[in-house]
């Protein structure tokens, strides 16, 4: 990328705002939407649900979205360097935990990335042929998780091609890939979903997305499963955001953009939904749509949905090339901004791009082996990444409110067409708050769970694996923090925040 | 398909469909005739 040089800050910018919003989207909408969301819609009682995630949508992901966007305008520099420069050099380690959660979870995600091109191979090659069973389906996938030849081939062409996207910069690589990729994932969905809604008995999948389960919402879990779904979905907290806004142009709307992101992103959940549950409840009837669903996200996917495409007319050769090929590049437009986000911090260390995504694809395909050789250390690290990315919203909301949240609120405020009034600097206030019911859920849920050993560090999905893993990363960063405040390279507020304290409420940025 | 599946289909995916249109349109507009220009550089 010619116009990127190793001593100032990021100079490209996204050509449109269309360009901008079909990249974050596509950053936005992951295997999440397709394999989980559905799940989840059917588990907790349909339009129940949505409702519940529609609200998650408004007083967590958009707000937090804002505040992501704020930093990575103002800063022009990845997630560490922007935590320098907006909350203070003291504080440099939080950007450096929220970029390497989001690239821990990078090294796996290729992994599932892999998995997603491999069954679209399947696919394209008639394997979901008429009268296949579903023991015949799960044969393939055991077989094909148990060949380490396999997963670590796909995992390998994953994380290759990503990094082929991002090497090209901004306009030549990610702009112009995504742009495509993701309308085209839009449009793939539409086909899915209506062909799912043309099936005979179709109907009963629609009653289990849709018709709301009114009793649910009284439910307390109801809640805390939605806001979690959305966290996740979103990329609220992720710094992937962030990261895109560093290529944001000026006078953006950052109310508008965070709304529509967030929208296309539950617009694309409805369609996916539309697609699995109708496809699933129309050729397998309640009783296998119940097992289906309660089959986790891969049972559901490569299991379940690979036969009964066998049983859908044009389901062979047509709608199960699509469908893998939907959760492919659902999954690669997600991979190319986490690439993004490791590429970004390390080029704002001094590094060429050219030097900096042969190295994380190096790095991607190695520290990634053991989730493609071993599926219960996947589970580890999904677990406990996934979860970390809580505590990197609580972050970036901290961040905003040391910086100063009436100053960003007046910043966003002057080309918004929504106005970014009180309610943006009560959510972010309120947002501990709401991390903190969130994450006292979660982990009263991993202590009281029978038969499970929270305490145990060792275990794949207890509480102890999670805060080890989270201690050691906080303790590297904080033993680095000095040496990465002063290697990242300065950014447009970096004259103003030499001292630990850069916001307009503090002197140095006054 | 019953009227109550119909309605709840209508007002969940109908109702963000149009959200998602009309959030895009807006975008659109306020896009339209803007050119990337010096107030678009990053410094």
């Amino acid at each position: 990328m010619a116009s990127e040089d190793t001593r100032s800050p990021a100079r490209e910018m996204f050509t449109s705002r269309f360009a901008f919003v079909a990249a974050a989207i596509g950053m936005a909408v992951g295997t999440g939407n397709i394999w989980r969301f559905p799940r989840d819609v059917h588990d907790w009682g349909g339009g129940a649900f949505l409702l519940a995630v529609v609200v998650a949508n408004l007083v967590w992901a958009i707000p937090l979205l804002m505040a992501e966007s704020y930093m990575g305008s103002k800063s022009r520099l990845g997630t560490v360097g922007a935590f320098r420069d907006v909350m203070g050099r003291r504080f440099t380690w939080m950007g450096g935990f929220m970029g390497f959660a989001t690239i821990a979870i990078m090294f796996y995600y290729s992994v599932v990335c892999g998995w997603a091109i491999r069954y679209f191979v399947y696919g394209i090659t008639g394997k979901f042929e008429s009268g296949i069973t579903v023991d015949e389906t799960r044969t393939i996938w055991e077989g094909f998780v148990d060949s380490p030849a396999q997963t670590i081939t796909f995992h390998a062409i994953a994380i290759v091609l990503v990094g082929l996207v991002v090497i090209r910069g901004l306009k030549g690589g990610l702009e112009a890939v995504l742009k495509i990729v993701v309308p085209a994932l839009f449009v793939l969905l539409a086909i899915l979903a209506v062909r799912a809604m043309m099936l005979s008995g179709s109907a009963e999948g629609l009653r289990y997305l849709f018709v709301p389960e009114w009793g649910q919402l009284r439910d307390a879990e109801l809640w805390l499963q939605a806001f979690a779904q959305m966290a996740f979905s979103t990329g609220a907290g992720w710094g992937l955001y962030l990261t895109y806004c560093v290529y944001m142009r000026r006078r953006e709307d950052f109310a508008l953009n965070a709304t529509t992101i967030v929208a296309g992103n539950h617009l694309a959940s409805l369609l996916a939904g539309i697609a699995v549950i109708c496809t699933v409840f129309a050729l397998g009837g309640t009783a296998l749509g119940e097992q289906a669903t309660g089959a986790g996200n891969e049972g559901l996917t490569f299991v379940y949905l690979a036969a009964l495409f066998g049983e859908m007319p044009g389901g062979t050769w047509v709608f199960a090339p699509l469908f893998f090929l939907v959760l492919a590049l659902a999954g690669i437009s997600s991979l190319i901004a986490m690439v993004e986000l490791a590429t970004r911090n390390v080029v704002d260390l001094g590094v060429r791009r050219r030097v900096a995504v042969p190295g994380i694809v190096v790095v991607t395909f190695l520290v990634g082996l053991p989730a493609a050789l071993n599926l219960d250390y996947l589970s580890n690290q999904d677990n406990v990444w996934g979860i970390a990315l809580l505590i990197s919203g609580l972050f970036a909301a901290i961040a905003m409110m040391k910086y100063g949240l009436e100053q960003a609120r007046r910043d966003m405020d002057v080309d918004s067409d929504f106005g970014v009034r009180a309610w943006w600097t009560v959510l972010i206030r309120l947002f501990p708050v709401m991390f903190a019911v969130l994450f006292g859920w979660f982990i009263y849920q991993s202590v009281d769970s029978p038969g499970k050993d929270w305490w145990n560090p060792l275990d794949t999905f207890s509480l102890a694996t999670m805060v080890v893993q989270w201690a050691a990363v906080a303790a590297i960063l904080l033993l680095l923090n000095n040496v990465l405040a002063r290697r990242i390279r300065p950014g447009p507020m970096t004259t103003v925040a030499t001292s630990d304290d850069p916001g307009p409420n503090g002197s140095a940025g006054s | 398909m019953d009227t109550e599946t119909w309605i709840w289909t209508i007002v969940f995916f109908g109702g963000t469909v149009v959200i998602v249109a009309f959030l895009l349109y807006w975008a659109w507009k306020k896009d339209r005739g803007r050119a990337s220009g010096p107030e678009d550089d990053a410094h």
